[in-house]
């Protein structure tokens, strides 16, 4: 797999920590751990030791990918903007993926595959079919998930991930090593306005 | 903290980059036989994200950060004429301020630092505001007295070298920045507040209105504008539906009354400053208020009356800036000190640390002093 690009891949946006490097199907180093903040001390040093690990310079990066969200804002803010600045630093291309998107594609691309991620105060869905996604990634009620996918597909069989599941790094890496960087960019997948209203009298 | 080989580095480039309040910030500057030059400063403002809810909403901040911030890096970086490779360093404020904004920031700096194994420094916004005169040709020399007065700040600092500060005073409430901001608000003048409510001072008689001049006459140099927010609150209510004249006039009231503040509190700053560290004659304002011309113009006043020297820096580098962080990254570097990977971002980080554990301005609470 030595043409397969080497990509080095981070996700911050639920509870964890987690960079992995690989080209192609090969994982040459990774590491996870497990943290509802902190994120933002541990992500650089963890992409330092992954890489040393690895032996491989940051100039041998083909292409840095980070999940968007739905998740934390904070924890996607901490990825997003580290990943986009390697990325820049780099003058290599960024690529984001929705987390929701990881979580349905974790063991593959092909039939129908949905993920769900539950938040305080929030739930969010996606479904995908053969790596397209047929439900983009969406807020909803916890209690309309299956309903909504179920309006799309009928009552074909339909894998779900989550929810209550970690974003699979190495999944993430698999993903950003095929699609077009143009189509994932690396904006944040917030899918929630800032919790703020407007003045009374600003109507 | 760690120590960095840099001796013998005559020169010294470094990356600024702030994102602690509601500015998206960068800059390069080289500092080079200990003079600045400042060789790019991209400022890209949030003033539309956050007018609708006249001030600033730090989730708003955070995500106009993310949005906004590689473009600013590149355009400093391009116009500094500059590869990140030719960089000696990068410099990113740390904190004090919105702590989603300044994770951006810091986050984006560290991840400069390792592509291209530069040694990063995380920087206090506040040593950055205490720098600043220093950033302009034949700025203020060491030691000096520093009143820095910004949206978050207000405080007396004795600026004695690099890495050396003594906060004298501070705020015991609202930072000074923050009063002007309410009093804009109360009387619906749009944001930010302060130079509007500067604006409509000019126009104002500032005698019409009786209001409070909070802490004048008292021992030290602390301020507090709670009191006097709350008596412009009451006028406010006590005129129903201010005409535009009646606002002018609250304003020059609310003006001349922080002018007396000021002038009382930093008599008394220069009277602890003198007899610890000499009679310097140097007065320095910095932080977005510094900008207020009135308050300028009645510190230049101040000086002149003592025998002192006062300096401001040019107005673009009173308000939030990367040159300043830049500056304080740099004047680090020399001294051979930079960070860790893994340093935190801190909402709360006194520049003084020992003054803020020994006489807190708020209630230290489980969080520890707050700047």
């Amino acid at each position: 797999m030595s043409g397969a690009p080497l990509v080095l891949a981070i996700d911050t946006s639920l509870d964890s920590c987690s960079v992995a490097l690989a080209r192609g199907d090969e994982v040459l180093a990774s590491a996870t751990e497990t943290m509802q903040r902190g994120q933002a001390e541990r992500l650089a040093p963890m992409v330092k030791d992954v890489l040393a690990t690895a032996g491989v310079r940051f100039s041998e990066l083909d292409r840095v990918t980070v999940t968007t969200g739905p998740g934390s804002f904070t924890g996607v803010r901490v990825g997003l903007s580290f990943a986009r600045a390697l990325a820049m630093a780099l003058n290599k291309p960024c690529i984001g993926v929705s987390t929701l998107e990881v979580l349905a594609l974790r063991a593959g691309e092909r039939g129908l595959r949905a993920a769900a991620i539950a938040a305080p105060g929030a739930s969010y869905v996606a479904l995908y079919e053969d790596g397209a996604a047929l439900i983009a990634p969406r807020a909803c009620l916890a209690d309309e998930r299956e309903a909504l996918v179920a309006a799309q597909v009928g009552a074909r069989a339909v894998a779900w991930t989550g929810p209550g599941v970690g974003a699979d790094i190495v999944a993430l890496a698999r993903r950003a090593a095929g699609v077009d960087p143009a189509l994932y960019p690396p904006n944040p997948t917030y899918l929630r306005a800032p919790h703020v209203t407007l003045p009374a009298d600003a109507a | 903290m760690t120590r960095y080989l840099t001796a013998a580095m005559a020169s010294l480039t470094v990356l600024g980059i702030e994102t602690s309040c509601d500015e998206t910030a960068a800059a390069v500057l080289r500092l080079e036989d200990g003079e600045p030059r400042v060789l790019s400063d991209i400022i890209l403002g949030q003033v539309a994200h956050h007018a609708p809810y006249k001030g600033v909403v730090p989730e708003i901040a955070a995500r106009a950060h993310v949005e906004g911030l590689d473009a600013t890096i590149a355009a400093a970086m391009r116009e500094a004429g500059l590869g990140f490779a030719d960089l000696d360093g990068v410099a990113a404020t740390a904190g004090p301020g919105l702590i989603g904004g300044v994770m951006v920031g810091l986050l984006a700096g560290k991840a400069i630092a390792l592509a291209h194994d530069k040694p990063l420094v995380a920087v206090n916004h506040l040593e950055g505001h205490a720098l600043s005169p220093r950033l302009a040709t034949g700025g203020a020399t060491f030691p000096y007295l520093l009143l820095l007065v910004s949206g978050g700040h207000c405080q007396f600092i004795a600026v004695l070298d690099v890495g050396v500060y003594r906060r004298l005073g501070t705020t015991i409430d609202d930072a000074l920045g923050e009063a002007f901001d309410k009093v804009a608000k109360l009387l619906d003048l749009g944001f930010p507040g302060g130079p509007l409510v500067e604006a409509a001072a000019r126009q104002g008689d500032s005698t019409r209105f009786a209001l409070p001049r909070p802490m004048l006459g008292r021992e030290g140099c602390d301020f507090s504008f709670a009191g006097l927010k709350t008596a412009c609150a009451r006028e406010v209510a006590r005129l129903g539906h201010p005409s535009d004249q009646d606002k002018a006039d609250l304003c020059a009231s609310f003006q001349a009354a922080i002018l007396d503040v000021v002038a009382d509190r930093t008599t008394n700053a220069m009277r602890l400053f003198d007899p610890m560290w000499g009679a310097t004659g140097r007065l320095v304002a910095a932080g977005g208020v510094a900008a207020n011309q009135a308050i300028r113009a009645r510190l230049e006043e101040l000086a002149a009356e003592r025998g002192y020297d006062f300096n401001a820096p040019p107005l673009k580098w009173c308000t939030d800036n990367a040159a300043m962080i830049a500056l304080a990254g740099a004047e680090r570097l020399r001294l051979g000190f930079s960070d860790d990977l893994s340093f935190p971002a801190r909402p709360r980080w006194p520049l003084d640390e020992m003054a803020a554990r020994l006489r807190p301005s708020h209630k230290p609470g489980r969080k520890g002093a707050k700047a």
